[in-house]
């Protein structure tokens, strides 16, 4: 019966172990300061490739450097992540892109160009802006998810879901 | 596949306590080793005279439940997985005349779900909700002899970790298993992916997968991996010159996904968040066209999640058996898939 006294609340160092882990695979991390040149060169390039019409390279630059800042650092095993603002600030740059897309027969097209690892970031940032209906363009939105999950498929949103480096 | 046939029960397990039971056959010796969430675990003997079984219990010495359990190829040992963190190595003590256990505690840090033994039956792989596969040392001094050095290490005392391996996108593992040869390591996990880890040639490969999650996956030979879970029918994964990918066989239409919006008196559509992004929706008029995913559901007799696959006994290098949630076991034969 030794179950009996078992306390279930105790943390054992293993478990400490794996709380650790998981919390070191958080995007959002307050403590994590970048330098905004970076975000700022990225936003200039993305705008101007809008300017010229090109979606796709938009596109592509944006969640680069949402990759670079938010996920890429989690990966190679150090501290990683940015704050709240500069996750808000990302999203709401890539909003900008998803926005100025209006054609809507090219959409699979620039879906299917991107890779696997970018259109799972894409779905978390669409998500992030279902999640905040005020500041973003939902209608946008749901039509690009609907387009990427076309692509990606139901397991692309197993992964968003799975996926501990989220925001 | 399509035949149905009549089974009769010719004996029942009835003395675990709590429901969740697992079993496992070891069928040169004929015995059956059960395990339950009632933290026991018996070893099964068949009397020859009387033509029954006889239950002889395992000194497990578990505090939670016992989740899996599998015998070792040449069958004098067997481990059993549980929730306490723990994967228990059982083999008989002839001083004691009994079954008792040692148990693999350190790193596993979560309900481990699912255990393998490598064809050397020395090393052990595990996998589970701590979202790690892990390949341990099973050895038992006495039980085993030494054995010869693998792609996994050269000395291997009990407990010893060999490798810890992470799906891409950090999922729970829900099966892990050596390839025929042992020399490579697969494990599916609820992140939708494949992962399939081989230290000769120190890659690690991972296959996303368009559809639900895998729940169980069979090595059918060193390049021919069948997966199954929450999507119904089987998918064979093959080795190409590629690396691995979708075997076309398997790669069928889905003809039912079900996307379909919901009639007007599902509750979902009195919801009314539903209701919400449906007007903001309704600017851009969803065209959902389901023949762009691929997907290898295919019209079978399976309907509901296939919860574990199965070698059958005889010839493994095409048919297998599934067991599924809809209550039923199917035998498949690649052959003729």
């Amino acid at each position: 019966m030794s179950f009996r006294s078992l306390a279930v609340d105790t943390i054992s160092e293993e478990q400490q172990v794996l709380i650790n882990h998981m919390q070191s695979l958080s995007v959002v991390n307050p403590s994590q300061s970048h330098d905004p040149s970076i975000f700022n060169q990225a936003a200039t390039q993305v705008r101007a490739l809008l300017t010229k019409g090109n979606v796709q390279d938009a596109l592509s630059r944006a969640l680069e450097v949402a990759n670079q800042l938010l996920i890429q650092p989690i990966t190679q095993g150090q501290q990683g992540g940015g704050s709240e603002e500069l996750v808000e600030k990302i999203a709401l740059l890539i909003n900008d892109v998803l926005s100025s897309f209006n054609r809507e027969q090219g959409l699979p097209a620039v879906i299917k160009n991107l890779r696997d690892d970018e259109q799972i970031l894409l779905l978390k940032f669409i998500y992030y802006g279902l999640a905040r209906p005020a500041k973003f363009n939902c209608p946008v939105m749901l039509n690009w998810h609907e387009k990427t999950v076309q692509v990606a498929g139901v397991g692309g949103i197993v992964r968003v879901l799975s996926d501990r480096r989220s925001f | 596949m399509s035949s149905v046939e009549e089974f009769s029960f010719p004996f029942c397990i009835t003395t675990h306590s709590f429901n969740k039971d697992r079993t496992n056959w070891a069928p040169n010796s004929n015995r059956i080793v059960s395990c339950s969430q009632d933290k026991n675990a018996y070893v099964w003997t068949l009397n020859q005279s009387t033509n029954k079984w006889k239950p002889t219990l395992v000194h497990l010495r578990l505090d939670r439940a016992a989740t899996q359990v599998r015998w070792s190829p040449n069958e004098e040992k067997f481990a059993v997985a549980s929730s306490s963190r723990s994967v228990a190595v059982c083999y008989f003590g002839e001083d004691n005349d009994w079954w008792v256990s040692k148990h693999i505690k350190k790193p596993i840090s979560s309900t481990v779900l699912s255990i393998n033994w490598h064809p050397n039956n020395v090393l052990l792989a595990c996998g589970g909700t701590d979202m790690k596969a892990r390949v341990f040392s099973g050895f038992i001094k006495g039980v085993d002899s030494k054995p010869a050095p693998s792609v996994w290490g050269e000395r291997l005392p009990f407990g010893t970790i060999c490798g810890e391996f992470e799906s891409e996108y950090y999922g729970w593992i829900h099966s892990v298993s050596f390839s025929p040869d042992g020399n490579q390591l697969a494990f599916v996990a609820h992140d939708s992916t494949l992962t399939i880890v081989d230290p000769q040639n120190n890659s690690i490969t991972s296959i996303k997968t368009s559809q639900l999650p895998y729940k169980s996956l069979l090595w059918i030979d060193t390049g021919r991996i069948v997966v199954s879970g929450h999507d119904g029918s089987p998918a064979v994964y093959i080795q190409s010159a590629n690396g691995w990918e979708l075997s076309t066989e398997t790669q069928k239409k889905s003809s039912s996904l079900r996307n379909q919006s919901p009639n007007r008196s599902s509750p979902i559509s009195k919801s009314s968040a539903f209701n919400m992004f449906k007007n903001m929706d309704s600017r851009m008029a969803p065209s959902i066209n389901n023949e762009d995913i691929p997907s290898s559901a295919s019209k079978t007799e399976v309907q509901g999640t296939i919860s574990e696959l199965r070698h059958s006994y005889g010839d493994q290098s095409s048919t297998f058996s599934s067991s599924s949630l809809d209550g039923k076991i199917v035998l498949w034969n690649l052959a003729v898939y």
